[in-house]
């Protein structure tokens, strides 16, 4: 540096002209060759991938410490980010819950109030505004919202889905509509297959971003692994809860009751689809290793809403049971995240992710969206949660469950149902983690539930509630 | 066959099915409050299996007992359908104001509801042929047939009924009956 600047000083100013010409050329080239290449990935936001299983309970996985599901990759993902402790769900039902990971918003507001009521296609979805911003975009999985066929999203690159079986799918061969065109896949085994296409959509030479939204069949009903991990949990103790039915032939006002259904068979088959379902995780991971932008990809791995597995007498979900509203939420993102492996203690709702995902990318947050932005926590452990939100479910037909509206609170949770259909309920969840012990008729449960009753009221006011019957 | 007095060759059959069916599901709601785990398996698996066969299979027990005791084609239907029609009502009264009365009187054809008397009637369409075989070796009455249109239209329509709702795991008749109730009602 010394020698040419020595050298510059001796040249004419027609001779300086043409070096200052060459350098201004070839400065470029040298930030090229010497910079990280990660360094302006990272200048132009990053990567986004969202993956949504389908009843995948809270703690179906190792690191949530489950007895023997082993989960090396959703444990690698809440090893190097944040596993949310306590992830909620606002209803406790597929398409209700989907709807709100896309729009932020209650199912009161979006309008999917259950798994009957059709998707409005005036809905914003974060995708739509990512699009906006230059993401390339994916939805890669199961749409399933009621409506005619697939609706055309707004702010989609690729939408690759399903309609089978009322939009639920199934296991095997389950046809794909890919673009709009109906594609059969013979043999297939469905959760790989959408990976396969997902690995395709990253690996895409692309000059923006990318936001890819993997939701999975798995691991709902039918709980079929594939052929290599069918039998993998099979001589194990499933350790079901005392109070479990042996056969699903419930005596709660269930439409299966007096039919046999070993609840061990379903469970096993659960639980090996979800190591299928972990197995696929770990292929992504790769992937994105592989191509070096693993650290510059948010990558967020949540359910749609819990499951019983014999807690309460009950199987399914719906109920406002810790079971059935918890899910499992790991954010990975080095970027943001710098105490990788914390167990985040906040509650947060499934209405958090879009507001979350618009904040990250440096959005602006809509303000109909009702969620919080998780950005906050993600970047400091003392970042507050919420004190309390309001869960709502609406009757579905034909299950006779009824309409549902609840407050849970770091400690209590408060239940109503419709027409008062069953007995209002009271929890304290710090000394009764499996809400076994009612007491809302104690003289310490008439207060409590009474302030819980104000608090709903304001919470109900705050979103807009409305009770719907119809679905 | 002698005809039997109505009690004997009627209320007798129902009894005994349903009163199995109401001793086992009490016997599994209680065994879940039971703490000692052996007893609860053993009681939750016993009554389990005995409610299943009672709701879904008693027909082929009532409709032997009411056929030798003489009972009629149509009170033998009476009594293998009598215990699955209790059963759904039970069922039925759980959902009672949940939704609107179209919709509670379109559960009816839910595969759970209509289901069940459909496949008591179709246990009766088997055990007829058995009834009819060997009450044809007893009485040495060649006259009465096994294949009768009453008993052979009785088992080719059950067949045929469940065996559609049954296809495809009761995946295809579900989904047809949730889009039909998309199209009737929102």
């Amino acid at each position: 540096m010394r020698f040419l600047a020595k050298n510059f000083l001796r040249f004419g100013p027609r001779q300086k002209t043409i070096s200052l010409i060459i350098w201004l050329a070839i400065s470029p080239l040298i930030i090229v060759c010497f910079v990280p290449v990660d360094l302006f990935a990272q200048l132009k936001g990053p990567n986004i991938i969202f993956i949504l299983t389908d009843d995948h309970r809270w703690d179906a996985m190792s690191s949530m410490g489950h007895p023997f599901i082993r989960t090396p990759n959703l444990d690698r993902l809440a090893d190097e980010g944040i596993l949310f402790e306590n992830a909620f769900v606002t209803t406790s039902l597929c398409s209700p819950s989907r709807a709100s990971f896309l729009t932020g918003q209650y199912p009161h507001r979006h309008g999917v109030m259950t798994n009957h009521t059709p998707w409005d296609n005036h809905n914003t979805t974060f995708l739509e505004l990512l699009k906006e911003s230059g993401y390339e975009t994916a939805f890669i999985g199961k749409w399933h919202m009621p409506g005619k066929g697939l609706p055309k999203l707004r702010g989609l690159d690729h939408f690759i889905s399903f309609t089978k079986e009322g939009g639920q799918g199934i296991y095997y061969s389950c046809p794909l509509i890919i673009d709009g065109v109906e594609t059969e896949r013979k043999g297939q085994y469905i959760t790989e297959d959408l990976t396969d296409f997902a690995l395709k959509f990253i690996e895409k030479k692309r000059d923006t971003p990318f936001c890819l939204y993997l939701s999975h069949k798995a691991v709902h009903f039918g709980f079929r692994p594939p052929p290599h991990l069918k039998g993998i949990y099979k001589d194990v103790d499933l350790k079901l809860p005392p109070e479990s039915d042996t056969w699903i032939t419930y005596t709660n006002n269930n439409p299966f009751v007096g039919a046999l259904f070993p609840m061990n068979i379903l469970y096993r088959g659960y639980c090996e689809t979800v190591a299928s379902v972990d197995e696929q995780l770990g292929r992504l991971i790769q992937k994105l290793e592989d191509l070096n932008i693993l650290d510059n990809t948010v990558i967020i791995y949540a359910g749609d809403n819990g499951h019983f597995w014999g807690e309460h007498g009950l199987y399914d979900k719906r109920l406002a049971y810790e079971e059935s509203i918890r899910i499992p939420f790991i954010v990975r993102y080095p970027g943001l995240i710098k105490d990788p492996g914390r167990r985040a203690p906040q509650m947060i709702l499934n209405i958090d992710l879009a507001p979350t995902l618009l904040d990250i990318v440096g959005l602006d947050i809509p303000s109909n969206i009702q969620g919080m932005s998780l950005k906050p926590i993600l970047q400091s452990a003392h970042a507050p949660g919420r004190n309390s939100w309001l869960y709502e479910h609406f009757p579905v037909f034909p299950i006779p469950i009824p309409g549902i509206t609840a407050i849970r609170t770091r400690r209590y949770k408060y239940v109503e149902y419709q027409n008062d259909a069953r007995p209002k309920e009271l929890f304290d969840l710090k000394t009764d983690p499996r809400e076994m012990n009612n007491i809302i008729d104690t003289s310490v449960g008439k207060r409590i539930a009474e302030e819980l009753k104000k608090e709903m009221e304001n919470l109900k006011k705050e979103t807009g509630y409305e009770f719907h019957r119809r679905g | 066959m002698r005809k039997q007095p109505f009690f004997r060759r009627v209320i007798f059959p129902i009894i005994l099915v349903m009163g199995v069916m109401i001793l086992s599901v009490n016997l599994y709601d209680v065994s879940r409050h039971i703490e000692n785990r052996t007893l609860h398996l053993i009681l939750s698996n016993g009554s389990a299996i005995f409610m299943f066969i009672s709701i879904w299979l008693g027909a082929f027990f009532a409709n032997t007992i009411a056929f030798f005791r003489g009972a009629t084609f149509r009170e033998r239907l009476l009594v293998c359908v009598a215990t699955p029609v209790v059963w759904c009502a039970k069922i039925l009264y759980g959902c009672w104001g949940l939704y609107s009365v179209g919709e509670f009187l379109f559960l009816f054809l839910h595969h759970f509801i209509i289901g069940c008397p459909l496949v008591a009637l179709l246990c009766m369409g088997i055990s007829e042929i058995w009834c009819r075989i060997i009450a044809r070796k007893k009485t040495g009455d060649i006259s009465l047939k096994v294949f009768a249109l009453s008993n052979t239209s009785l088992l080719l329509i059950s067949l045929t009924t469940v065996f559609l709702m049954l296809w495809n795991g009761g995946h295809s008749y579900y989904y047809l009956y949730m889009d039909a109730y998309t199209k009737l009602f929102l």
